[in-house]
């Protein structure tokens, strides 16, 4: 092995978009190759758990774990990577605030396996076998790790060093962010590497957005055609690009698209309270009525204010089943 | 020093019986004292009193806290007296947090164990939040003492002779061509039939001579900037064509061939195209009515000019832009007639002799178009005349709501068409009737006694009328149809039109019935929804003069003594911040700041608070999406502690 800095990369519970990043640094990866030994990336290497295992603590210089926390595999690899890692970054909206996974915590273990193994119509489960974290099969004991009850963001396991957010990061946030690594300009331990700014600072439709912004009614992306240069907001069309951390060079809202959010929160605010306030305060209503008239219409709420960020919600989780 | 460190000072209040009674006060106080974060707790028969103020101030002198806890009655009660107590030994203010055992607990809790609890419930929420309170600094600013009134109805005008009297320079902005708004145009006061031109007369003069007051008449305001203690005043003076030479002499209204409607007399009367309101008004200057002059129509005249022995006349006198400044606001501009099509269903504008209250005021009135004889269309007198009381009043289609004061004007046509018509028939057609008070009932006992016959209808929307010959049949549900020679229609207030620009003007709130809606209405009913801008007179809701010379009075003292000449403006301390390092310019706070206090600077793309308007009410802090807006004293921190303290031990 070389001298030069280690490097690694995890998946957790992830689609695999943050593996992609790394993928579209394009030709940048080679620059990155070049400064770094990739020790471990399961994704993309064949590089073995026992030769993680085999090395020295802190002896990655820094490690990306993308993903949430949804296995006891999934927690036993962090805490691995954690011990072996002088630097560990949350990579991606799952690993910092649950992402798209965390929606799970609207349900609990036991609905999930009720709907994917047993009620789904597309099952055919005569048994009702539900997976098990061991079972006897042929006299051998077979082992599956545990599903947590919880969908967890990463530093709900470990100790997180900084954060990345975005579904997924962009390139630039990533050589970016390995760049500072590398040439040790990090922010304080716990610094999220992005602006701690609101996505409306960047977008160029803020200045089309009216002081006196309300909001009579809310529509869906199907039901109108969005004006491309007008504030989504105040178009009546949910865009999240307020409670939202800027950083992503705003490709949604390029694309006549409305920000989700993807970004999370600025600052330690929760994204999805902080939003639903704004938005409280800015439906033109005279009567309660009315108020709920305009609420109603907002698509699947929790979809829509906490797609991202459930697990760092103050809202906390469905209750367990003991 | 770490939270964890720091160390509250508990003090417990008896409040004689009512605490000691219901809460178990030394239990609380041993639970407490077993507590890190409480240095000791003190308990006391009544606080509030001076030797428990005293009390509080020498423990706090003796012994050195971070924070101080009160448990005892609702911070409403003596929230600021404790502040002011703590602040004499020596502490910051905001380091003082109550809990109100009290009101919140021993006098709604029957139960002294779960009144305890509770009390125990509080007093560690209000210890738990102490250790995130702030040091709070008192804010101060220099401000102007002036006051702009705008509106010269008999409410600006008594603001403006109070404001003045006081030494303050005023400024009184009137659209109309004279002061006097609605109260110019009516003869007598009801219930106790004043004259209204004699109580007008030398308030009018008083304002005419008064070096403190300017007044700026034929002008609207265009713009309204600032704050309270600094606001300027955009006005659009429109041309008179008479400079202030003038002194109303009238010379030239026999000079100019022109004759036109009279607006003053509601078209009823005929003025020429230089005119005044009425002899007598303030300013006394003439103006020339640029649409009727024929100078100015087809360049044909100039008679006035010749006939001007103060060579007034100048044809040349363009609009003027002005602008003035005052600390403070009074927007006094009176209200307005219902349109004529609300009482179209009553024959108004089909039947002869049909009037609506404010044409009949004009007709009775001495600088009236009759001179104040009360006649028919066929110059005769009337002998008989119904009254038509809530005419498009109380109805979904008209004015929805009461006005409160027509009743007794609605009385006042029998009392004057009796002064000169003593035989005269008198009907007033009502369903509801509204007489508040000995002396407007002794006024309706009055009519009745005088022969005045009170019809009540089953119902307003049945009322009819028909022209029958000469006459006028009026009808309705429960009487008997009559016959008169008058009708008198008696029509509510509605706001003045131009009440929604100025208010969007002045980021003020207007109500339901679009009157200025008051800052609150028991508590401070001459205030708008802006600080700094008050409001007197019909234009917060319709009122009888008597009310309305309240208003303006109340409205000028709170100004002047909120605004006092050397001494300056303490502003709110708990008033939000938004910080630009984490703010977005999202915009979303300028949006639903209820005082217009947030701003936009384009520059740093930030939102930004103006502390001086700011009241701390909190809305950007918890609309804020990003978390840049925080109220002080009111941190999510301090919150989040304060729940924490009331659901865990």
């Amino acid at each position: 092995m070389s001298d030069k800095p280690k490097v690694a990369f995890y998946w957790c519970a992830s689609c695999g978009g943050c593996e992609e990043t790394v993928i579209d640094l394009d030709e940048k990866i080679l620059d990155v190759v070049a400064a770094v030994d990739i020790v471990f990336w399961p994704c993309a290497m064949d590089m073995k758990y026992s030769d993680l295992k085999a090395m020295d603590d802190g002896e990655i210089t820094v490690s990306f774990i993308n993903g949430a926390v949804r296995t006891s595999e999934q927690e036993h690899i962090a805490k691995l990577l954690r011990r072996k890692s002088a630097t560990v970054i949350a990579f991606g909206s799952c690993a910092v605030m649950g992402g798209i996974p965390a929606l799970a915590n609207l349900k609990n273990k036991k609905d999930i396996f009720e709907r994917a193994y047993l009620d789904s119509p597309t099952n055919v489960n005569p048994g009702g076998v539900v997976p098990q974290e061991e079972s006897e099969v042929d006299g051998y004991k077979l082992t599956l790790p545990e599903f947590f009850d919880t969908v967890y963001k990463l530093d709900d396991v470990i100790d997180v060093d900084y954060y990345m957010p975005g579904c997924p990061p962009t390139p630039e946030n990533l050589a970016n962010a390995v760049q500072s690594a590398l040439e040790g300009f990090l922010p304080a331990k716990g610094s999220v590497l992005l602006p701690d700014k609101s996505l409306c600072v960047s977008c160029d439709r803020n200045e089309s957005k009216p002081d006196d912004i309300t909001i009579s009614q809310v529509y869906r992306l199907t039901e109108v055609q969005a004006d491309p240069e007008k504030c989504f907001l105040a178009q009546g069309i949910i865009c999240m690009g307020p409670a939202t951390r800027d950083g992503c060079d705003y490709p949604c809202i390029k694309g006549n698209m409305p920000c989700t959010g993807c970004f999370g929160p600025v600052s330690e605010a929760d994204q999805g309270a902080r939003m639903i306030a704004s938005i409280g305060g800015i439906i033109n209503a005279e009567k309660e009525g009315d108020i709920a008239d305009v609420v109603n219409n907002i698509p699947d709420p929790a979809g829509t204010f906490y797609r991202y960020s459930l697990s760092s919600s103050i809202l906390g989780n469905q209750r367990k089943e003991k | 020093m770490s939270k964890a460190d720091l160390k509250a000072g508990l003090f417990l209040c008896r409040c004689g019986a009512n605490i000691a009674d219901f809460v178990d006060l030394e239990r609380v106080a041993s639970v407490a004292r077993n507590r890190d974060d409480v240095a000791f707790v003190k308990t006391h028969d009544f606080l509030c009193s001076v030797a428990g103020k005293e009390f509080l101030r020498e423990t706090l002198e003796n012994n050195i806290v971070d924070n101080v806890i009160i448990a005892a009655c609702s911070p409403k009660m003596y929230e600021k007296a404790f502040q002011k107590t703590v602040s004499d030994a020596g502490m910051n203010f905001a380091k003082v947090s109550m809990a109100n055992i009290r009101e919140q607990c021993g006098w709604v809790t029957k139960d002294k164990e779960d009144a305890t609890k509770k009390a125990q419930m509080l007093i560690n929420a209000a210890i738990k939040r102490s250790a995130h309170n702030e040091n709070l600094q008192q804010q101060s600013m220099d401000c102007l003492t002036d006051i702009i009134i705008i509106g010269g109805g008999i409410a600006g005008m008594e603001s403006a002779i109070v404001a003045a009297n006081a030494g303050r320079k005023v400024t009184i902005i009137e659209k109309e061509i004279s002061l006097g708004g609605g109260i110019i145009k009516i003869e007598e006061i009801a219930p106790n039939m004043e004259c209204a031109p004699c109580l007008l007369a030398p308030r009018l003069s008083a304002i005419k001579e008064h070096e403190n007051i300017t007044v700026v008449t034929n002008a609207e305001v265009t713009d309204l900037l600032g704050f309270f203690g600094n606001f300027t005043v955009k006005v659009k003076k429109k041309a008179r064509y008479v400079d202030d030479s003038c002194i109303g002499c009238e010379a030239c209204f026999e000079a100019c061939p022109v004759s036109c409607a009279s607006d003053f007399h509601l078209g009823m009367g005929a003025r020429k195209a230089i005119y005044t309101a009425f002899p007598g008004s303030v300013p006394a200057t003439a103006v020339i009515d640029r649409k009727q002059c024929l100078h100015f129509t087809d360049d044909s005249c100039d008679a006035c000019v010749a006939s001007c022995p103060f060579q007034s006349i100048d044809f040349d006198e363009t609009d003027e832009e002005l602008e003035f400044s005052g600390g403070a606001v009074i927007v006094a501009t009176g209200y307005d007639n219902p349109d004529s099509s609300l009482v179209k269903h009553l024959g108004y504008g089909a039947i002869e002799n049909v009037y609506t209250m404010p044409e009949f005021e004009r007709i009775a009135s001495s600088n009236g178009p009759t001179g104040g004889n009360i006649q028919s269309s066929n110059g005769g007198k009337p002998q008989s005349v119904a009254v038509i009381h809530c005419a498009g009043s109380l109805s979904k289609e008209g004015i929805p709501y009461c006005s409160g004061i027509c009743c007794m004007t609605a009385f006042k046509v029998g009392e004057m068409v009796r002064k000169q018509s003593p035989e005269a028939v008198i009907y007033n057609i009502h369903d509801r009737l509204v007489c508040s008070g000995p002396q407007e009932q002794a006024f309706y006992q009055k009519q009745v006694d005088e022969g005045t016959n009170m019809l009540k209808v089953n119902s307003l929307s049945s009322i009819a009328l028909k022209k029958k010959k000469e006459k006028i049949e009026v009808s309705a549900d429960g009487i008997t149809s009559v016959e008169v020679d008058m009708v008198v229609l008696s029509t509510g207030l509605v706001p003045a039109e131009g009440t929604e620009k100025l208010a969007e003007m002045i980021h003020a709130d207007t109500n339901s019935a679009g009157f200025f809606k008051a800052d609150h209405a028991i508590l401070h009913e001459t205030g708008t929804t802006v600080d700094g801008i008050n409001a007197a007179g019909c234009c917060i809701d319709p009122c009888n003069s008597a009310t309305a010379i309240t208003r303006g009075f109340a409205a000028a003292g709170d100004a002047i003594a909120k605004l006092i000449p050397g001494r300056k403006l303490e502003l709110e301390m708990m008033t939000a911040v938004i910080d630009e390092d984490i703010c977005g310019g999202c915009k979303l706070c300028i949006a639903v700041c209820p005082y217009s206090a947030i701003t936009f600077d384009p520059e740093k793309k930030v939102s930004v608070v103006n502390e001086v308007i700011c009241r701390g009410c909190g809305t950007c802090a918890a609309s804020c999406p990003s978390g840049a807006a925080t109220a002080k004293h009111f941190t999510n921190d301090q919150l989040y502690a304060e729940i924490e303290g009331v659901l865990y031990e």
